[in-house]
């Protein structure tokens, strides 16, 4: 009986230990892959900007940050923001993986809706990140 | 995995019922075109339980007591996520986006086979090797894509 129990036990274990072993696979690339993170400490004017590099590839990261621009859809295309075109935070600090972000302050609209995205910059490659929304406070 | 058996039938063949827990991530990455490349990664992440139902036959042996079985299993999704990061590179220049690739069916229906043998060790407990290929009808179905999942399983484990 005892075994039995011992027996039961061990295989819930191994059970739990099996379930709980699982892990997102995203081949990697040369280039960095940031995830623009949601937006936090909305105000009318402001806002902190966050953001992620899973991986860094390659080469080193010698700049990231964050673009924005008013949200806009012009002949049924959304316009994204890029760093030619659009309202940017540069940071040149160095980094290699992990979460960065950016308090922005007297930088928006009271209630406009923005485009965000966040990048990444080595030597050969620019990387934008998925581009996610938000609108200012009223 | 939970697995009752009722050898009430006969005494070679028996009933089998099992339950069990899985969590499985499955994975896909694709390329297409050269100066304007397009790279995909698509991530399923299903948790699932699953439930098959069969009968066994266990093959007239002393020690190592050989068996087959088969029957029809089921499979309830408990939570399912798809994740389908694209990332397009012209000049240097990589823009990602990132969204839901499709919704994963609430349940999977599909049968099974296996083949194994099992040995007592102590008492009532028997320790057994098998191997169980399932076919399931997956994971997506719609007019133009649909999907089967295959799956091929080594269990080795102790019965009491």
């Amino acid at each position: 009986m005892r075994t039995n129990q011992i027996v039961l036990f061990a295989s819930l274990l191994l059970m739990l230990v099996i379930a709980s072993c699982s892990k997102d696979i995203i081949t990697p690339r040369e280039y960095p892959r940031v995830k623009t993170l949601e937006v936090s400490n909305i105000s009318k004017t402001g806002a902190t900007f966050n953001a992620e590099i899973i991986y860094q590839g390659n080469q080193k990261i010698i700049e990231h940050g964050f673009v924005w621009m008013e949200y806009k859809v012009l002949n049924e295309v959304l316009q994204s923001p890029s760093l030619e075109y659009s309202e940017k935070v540069v940071i040149t600090q160095p980094i290699t993986t992990g979460v960065f972000n950016s308090e922005i302050s007297n930088a928006f609209d009271a209630g406009t809706k923005y485009t965000i995205r966040a990048y990444a910059r080595s030597n050969e490659y620019l990387v934008y990140g998925k581009f996610i929304f938000f609108t200012s406070l009223n | 995995m939970f697995n009752v058996s009722s050898p009430r039938v006969n005494e070679r063949i028996s009933i089998q019922a099992s339950i069990f827990y899985l969590s499985t991530t499955y994975s896909s990455y694709t390329v297409r075109g050269t100066t304007l490349a397009t790279r995909s990664d698509v991530i399923i992440d299903i948790k699932q339980l699953k439930i098959p139902v069969g009968v066994q036959y266990e093959f007239p042996a002393k020690k190592l007591v050989p068996y087959v079985n088969f029957g029809l299993s089921s499979t309830i999704h408990l939570s399912a996520s798809t994740e389908w990061i694209k990332e397009v590179e012209y000049n240097k220049i990589v823009r990602t986006t990132e969204r839901s690739a499709f919704e994963v069916e609430s349940h999977q229906v599909g049968y099974w086979g296996g083949v194994g043998v099992k040995r007592t060790i102590y008492g009532s407990l028997q320790a057994f090797i098998e191997v169980k290929y399932e076919i399931t009808d997956g994971i997506y179905q719609d007019a133009y894509l649909n999907s089967k999942v295959n799956n091929l399983a080594f269990l080795i484990g102790i019965n009491f």
